[in-house]
């Protein structure tokens, strides 16, 4: 059965064809909320809601696009909002504490490259960071990147493009390894 | 060093970044069934509620009406609100007497007026107000209106919280001419700046509440 078809039955309220439609795209989606959100619990949470919002308005998906570029869209509105949350959450909380500590823990970060790497791409302002993630991690195209964010594709370009520019800046020490 | 090498380098490296363990597909569809089946619950309750209260509290409006009417009808006509210069002269309405049926009656609007102005600011909040909120705004505000004329209106106190809940089931009923969330908020921040929905807890007694409830008035 395609995927036109699968949405049609799903409109028509059919149970199987929505858990066809979650098979189809919950690796995906998941792996996307992973990646963005760096646990389990998050992720979880992330994509939960991705497929609850895309069941609630599959009525009004009209199919200009492909079914994936729209559930992308809605996840990665979950996510960049969620996201935003949880770093508000945590900055209050990060206030209550000692600050010395804070500074602390980062100053004695691990040298070694995957850490280092992983905490560059941690400290990415979100935008770059989601652009960076879906394009170079997940292999999403700039076209499926700006349709997701609702940017154009130029602009998702330009992004992985500033968000590789401050990586190569924070692994500058780490020069040698790339360039052998 | 190239630029090339540099994305090669990342994009390696970047494969180990937060990677994720496979999808726990049950666990998840599990979950997405449940948390659907609870919101789906959660909505009819909520419109179930919506339903009595709209239908309630216009059906209450419309024998409230129908007895303030018959009340003026053969009651006595009520004097003319003092102005404030004989307000600070002697306390209008003093020593007078609001006949037993008023009050109740007039208790009874206010208790339907705060839990439309409860709803009607939770509805704010939410950004959209149900279809129906202008015509029972309008009950409620002809229903105020006969009551500032009536000898509940004669209670100074009872006056001037009528004058308040006047104006702004007025804006309400008008808001259907003009639906924008922006009207909406002004609204409802108007509601929270002349402290009405306190003003009219304080105005009904608790007691009256719960007899009310009881079906006991």
């Amino acid at each position: 059965m395609d995927e036109r078809e699968l949405i049609a039955r799903v409109r028509a309220g059919d149970a199987v064809a929505e858990r066809a439609l979650y098979d189809a795209h919950v690796d995906r989606i998941y792996r996307l909320a992973y990646r963005l959100a760096g646990g389990d619990d998050l992720a979880q949470d992330f994509t939960q809601e991705t497929f609850i919002r895309a069941f609630e308005r599959i009525a009004g998906f009209r199919g200009e696009a492909a079914f994936g570029t729209w559930l992308y869209a809605i996840a990665t509105t979950v996510i960049l909002n969620g996201l935003r949350k949880v770093r508000r959450f945590r900055q209050r909380e990060a206030d209550l504490d000692d600050a010395a500590a804070i500074g602390a823990s980062s100053a004695n970060a691990d040298p070694d490259l995957k850490e280092r790497l992983t905490s560059a791409v941690d400290d990415l302002p979100l935008k770059y960071r989601t652009v960076f993630v879906m394009h170079d991690v997940e292999g999403y195209t700039h076209e499926e990147i700006g349709a997701a964010l609702g940017v154009p594709p130029g602009t998702s370009k330009a992004q992985l493009s500033r968000a590789r520019a401050r990586l190569r800046e924070a692994l500058a020490e780490f020069a040698g390894e790339w360039a052998s | 060093m190239s630029s090339d090498k540099f994305e090669d380098f990342v994009r390696r490296a970047a494969r180990e970044y937060h990677r994720p363990p496979e999808a726990p597909r049950e666990q998840l569809w599990a979950r997405i069934v449940a948390e659907r089946l609870a919101r789906r619950h959660e909505r009819q309750l909520r419109q179930r509620r919506q339903v009595h209260w709209w239908g309630w509290a216009a059906a209450a409006a419309a024998v409230l009406a129908v007895g303030i009417g018959i009340g003026r009808a053969i009651g006595p006509r009520p004097a003319p609100r003092p102005s404030g210069m004989q307000m600070a002269e002697a306390p209008p309405g003093a020593g007078e007497q609001v006949p037993a049926a008023f009050e109740i009656a007039a208790l009874d609007h206010l208790r339907h007026v705060e839990t439309f102005l409860m709803v009607f600011q939770s509805a704010a909040r939410a950004g959209s107000a149900a279809p129906e909120t202008s015509g029972l705004a309008r009950d409620l505000l002809m229903n105020t209106r006969l009551l500032m004329d009536s000898p509940a209106g004669r209670d100074p106190r009872m006056a001037a919280l009528l004058d308040d809940i006047e104006v702004m089931l007025a804006q309400i009923a008008s808001y259907a001419d003009r639906p924008e969330p922006s009207e909406l908020q002004l609204i409802a921040q108007g509601i929270e700046q002349r402290g009405l929905l306190s003003k009219l807890r304080t105005a009904v007694p608790a007691e009256y509440s719960v007899l009310s409830a009881q079906g006991v008035l």
